[in-house]
């Protein structure tokens, strides 16, 4: 570090620790410093020791008088400034930061990997999705509801997550050798890491902070489940479920039309049960209006929302009353 | 089913903010005067900007006989660049500001108030479903 002395600049070390800083050596070579770990000198001349608060310290001595098989490692910048971005400076044990971002396939001597995490973490993430979705539209299919929590923990869903939390800087993993029979990909790599995210904050903070971010970060994204009910035919089984309901049949009824003669009819049909409006379809032929006005009988009755509900876990909150939630019927059979 | 080719979107802020910036790199060259400002300002501010943005990963790095230069990296893959020669420390924090406040977005005209994916609360009006008008 002798070239750094000699220029006028002169960083406070002290300054540096608790922060992402660092300084590099004035040398053209290391300009970019995309995802290299400070090495124990470098670390050492630096002054910067990568522990980003005292209590993770005693947490990391403690960890390493534990078992001296695995090594306690020095955070770098690029992790530390991840887990600030998604809260995770909060987890009482600053360790896990390192095993959430190694995969398996980055085998060395003394270093923790996500695999565990991974696991925890994708089970509970379903969990909190399943209960969340099935709260809140009780009457949701069974298979339609799978499908649901399905898409929104699968690999594709969560390789987006990973690129949008910043995962490409921080991710330790090792290609497969050409010659290998599986290829590891690099998305289950970049999936594995959010998985082992919500594994850490369940098994650090418990069931309500993952509950927390799951809910934040997942289930705050925009899906229309609509399109994930697949109904072969509608007036069919539209039929067969007001019959279950004890219902009135329902009747297709034409509420508006326009250019019935002319290249684009438009017909607006109604259907009822009673004097009920069930449904409204249009449609440029009268069949295929009342096929929509069916479909959407259908739609209303299957992804009605609950309002203000509350979720079975929050027993776990202290002080909650938890008041049981509807329970839905099991789809029609036809 | 078949799994529809959507994805469930990202709407950041709804629940939880992402902040986007995650690298800001300062380059700056130790013997030209384009450099002053600079120089001063990673003595004096930027280690309280560093402490106060932790979410930001910032790297120093001498770059001999170029103008200053902050550069800043976003999580949609794409960096801004800024120039900062010449500058005074109080210039050069509203640039870091700009930079760290950024999505990393090409820049676009926006020509509309509102922009959203959600549908209009009341619906949008159909000639089948208004009021005829009376005469």
């Amino acid at each position: 570090m002798a070239g750094l002395l000699r220029s006028p600049l002169v960083l406070a070390r002290a300054g540096l620790r608790a922060s992402a800083v660092r300084v590099c050596p004035p040398t053209l070579a290391r300009t970019f410093l995309i995802n290299v770990k400070p090495t124990k000198k470098a670390a050492r001349d630096d002054g910067f020791t990568g522990s980003p608060s005292s209590p993770s310290e005693a947490a990391a001595t403690e960890i390493g008088n534990d078992s001296s098989k695995y090594r306690t490692e020095a955070i770098p910048p690029a992790v530390f400034a991840f887990a600030n971005r998604l809260g995770l400076n909060n987890l009482s044990d600053q360790t896990l930061l390192m095993r959430i971002v190694t995969h398996p396939s980055y085998e060395r001597v003394g270093v923790r990997t996500n695999q565990g995490l991974d696991v925890l973490g994708g089970k509970v993430m379903e969990m909190f999705v399943l209960e969340y979705l099935n709260t809140k539209y009780p009457k949701m299919p069974v298979e339609m509801l799978q499908e649901a929590v399905n898409i929104y923990t699968r690999t594709t869903t969560l390789e987006l997550m990973a690129k949008e939390f910043g995962v490409n800087d921080v991710l330790r993993w090792v290609h497969s050798k050409p010659e290998a029979g599986h290829q590891l990909s690099h998305r289950t790599v970049k999936a594995s890491v959010v998985r082992a995210v919500v594994g850490a904050i369940y098994s650090d903070q418990g069931l309500i902070k993952a509950r927390d971010f799951v809910h934040a970060h997942l289930l705050s994204r925009e899906f229309k489940l609509e399109t994930l009910l697949q109904i072969e035919e509608p007036k069919r089984y539209l039929s067969v479920l007001m019959k279950r309901l004890g219902r009135e049949r329902p009747v297709a009824r034409l509420m508006a039309e326009t250019g019935r003669q002319s290249k684009a009819p438009v017909f607006i049909v109604g259907v009822y049960s009673g004097t009920e409006k069930i449904g409204e379809g249009f449609g440029s032929s009268l069949k295929m209006a009342e096929t929509r006005a069916n479909k959407d009988a259908l739609t209303k009755y299957y992804l009605e929302e609950q309002k203000d509900f509350g979720l079975p876990s929050d027993v776990e909150i202290e002080g909650k009353v938890y008041t049981p939630t509807k329970v839905g019927d099991t789809q029609i059979v036809v | 089913m078949p799994a529809p080719l959507a994805h469930p979107v990202l709407k950041n802020g709804v629940g939880a903010f992402i902040p986007q910036c995650r690298r800001l790199v300062f380059h700056y060259c130790e013997r030209s005067g384009s450099s002053r400002g600079m120089i001063e300002y990673l003595k004096k501010d930027l280690i309280q900007f560093a402490k106060e943005h932790p979410h930001v990963e910032v790297i120093v790095t001498p770059r001999p006989s170029k103008h200053p230069v902050i550069r800043g990296l976003y999580l949609n893959g794409r960096d801004k660049v800024v120039c900062v020669r010449n500058m005074e420390p109080k210039d050069i924090s509203g640039k870091v500001t700009l930079l760290k406040e950024s999505a990393g977005n090409r820049m676009k005209v926006f020509n509309k108030p509102v922009i959203s994916t959600t549908e209009s609360v009341r619906g949008i009006w159909s000639p089948f479903h208004a009021a005829p008008h009376k005469i």
